[in-house]
């Protein structure tokens, strides 16, 4: 009985973390920072891409996607929702549009097509790289996007006029970002920046 | 490997370079999805025919005329006078108007859904609808606006 208080009483998160060893620990703390310090990268070039001038509002470079495919092929599907999640919310918060149309657009585009990459780099790893992995990313992203616009704000069938030009512009901006998560992951891999505790 | 001389100067290294970095997967995937976005471009803006007309005016909709109607021409009357719509074959175009500037009727025939004619000094709007009856409600107000 008294055993059983003491193990009761010792499962908060404070004595779990002392149950682990040293290694797993420091594991644990960079994973952390990194997680966070990537989310908030995401965040800030999601804030930085509202900021540049499109010759279209409907077109996006989706720089937020390098580092949320870079989550993805470092520690998984979970992560990578976690980080898309908080790019969409924080980035909202800062840019203005919290909780209007575009807020939903986002995050809904970003989830779907986070889960969808996630889930084609988990089974088709070596079989596709990550360039083939954003492109269909961003297919998604904007698929998932246009339906929602279809069903929930513009109930004609006009926009999907537009269509061509968005799936065109996915294919170059969504080859780009592959590359360019290609190369963060690797850097990422090398030189392992975090070196805390 | 590559026809043209894409293997020779600073762009071609780099195009070499990320030409070796992509799997097979990636190649089949991006040539398969760029057919697809190709092919978009001629076969998704085949629009719907059998449109419908909306002509408006500053007392409100006049009426709504279907496109493929034989030719008629219809009389709006607007602050400056009565402007004249001529509607047929499946096309329609502003005949005449009272405007000064003449935009309306130097804009033609039009036949497309989405597309429209405004004469703003007459206050005359003809404008090309699907056929779906949600859109006549829906389509009278905006679009949508989003930031």
């Amino acid at each position: 009985m008294n055993s059983d208080l003491e193990a009761m009483t010792s499962t908060n998160s404070l004595n779990r973390s002392h149950s682990l060893n040293r290694s797993q620990r420091r594991e644990k703390i960079n994973r952390t920072v990194l997680l966070s310090l990537l989310s908030s990268l995401a965040v800030i070039l999601f804030i930085v891409e509202s900021a540049i001038p499109n010759p279209l509002p409907y077109l996006r470079l989706g720089l937020a996607n390098i580092v949320i495919m870079a989550v993805i092929a470092l520690y998984g599907l979970r992560d990578g929702l976690w980080v898309s999640f908080l790019r969409s919310m924080v980035g909202s918060l800062l840019i203005g549009t919290f909780l209007g149309p575009s807020f939903w657009l986002s995050i809904s585009g970003g989830l779907v097509s986070t889960m969808a990459m996630g889930l084609m780099y988990r089974l088709f790893s070596p079989f596709f790289s990550l360039v083939g992995i954003s492109v269909v990313g961003a297919y998604v992203h904007s698929l998932t996007q246009m339906v929602l616009v279809f069903v929930f704000l513009i109930k004609r069938k006009e926009i999907f006029c537009l269509l061509p030009v968005i799936l065109m512009s996915c294919l170059i901006s969504g080859f780009i970002n592959g590359l360019a998560a290609t190369f963060l992951v690797e850097h990422l891999r090398k030189v392992r920046p975090i070196n805390l505790l | 490997m590559f026809p043209l001389a894409f293997d020779q100067g600073w762009f071609g290294g780099i195009a070499i370079k990320v030409f070796r970095r992509l799997t097979w997967g990636d190649r089949i995937l991006i040539l398969l999805l760029m057919l697809i976005s190709l092919g978009s471009f001629f076969f998704l803006p085949a629009r719907g025919k059998n449109g419908r007309v909306i002509i408006q005016a500053e007392q409100g909709i006049i009426g709504l005329y279907s496109l493929d109607s034989p030719r008629r021409v219809i009389s709006v009357s607007g602050p400056l006078g009565s402007s004249r719509v001529e509607i047929g074959g499946g096309r329609v175009r502003m005949l005449s108007s009272p405007c000064p500037n003449q935009v309306c009727t130097k804009a033609g025939w039009i036949e497309q859904q989405g597309q429209m004619i405004c004469c703003v000094p007459n206050q005359v709007l003809i404008r090309i609808v699907g056929d779906e009856s949600k859109e006549n409600e829906s389509s009278l107000h905006l679009d949508g606006v989003t930031r």
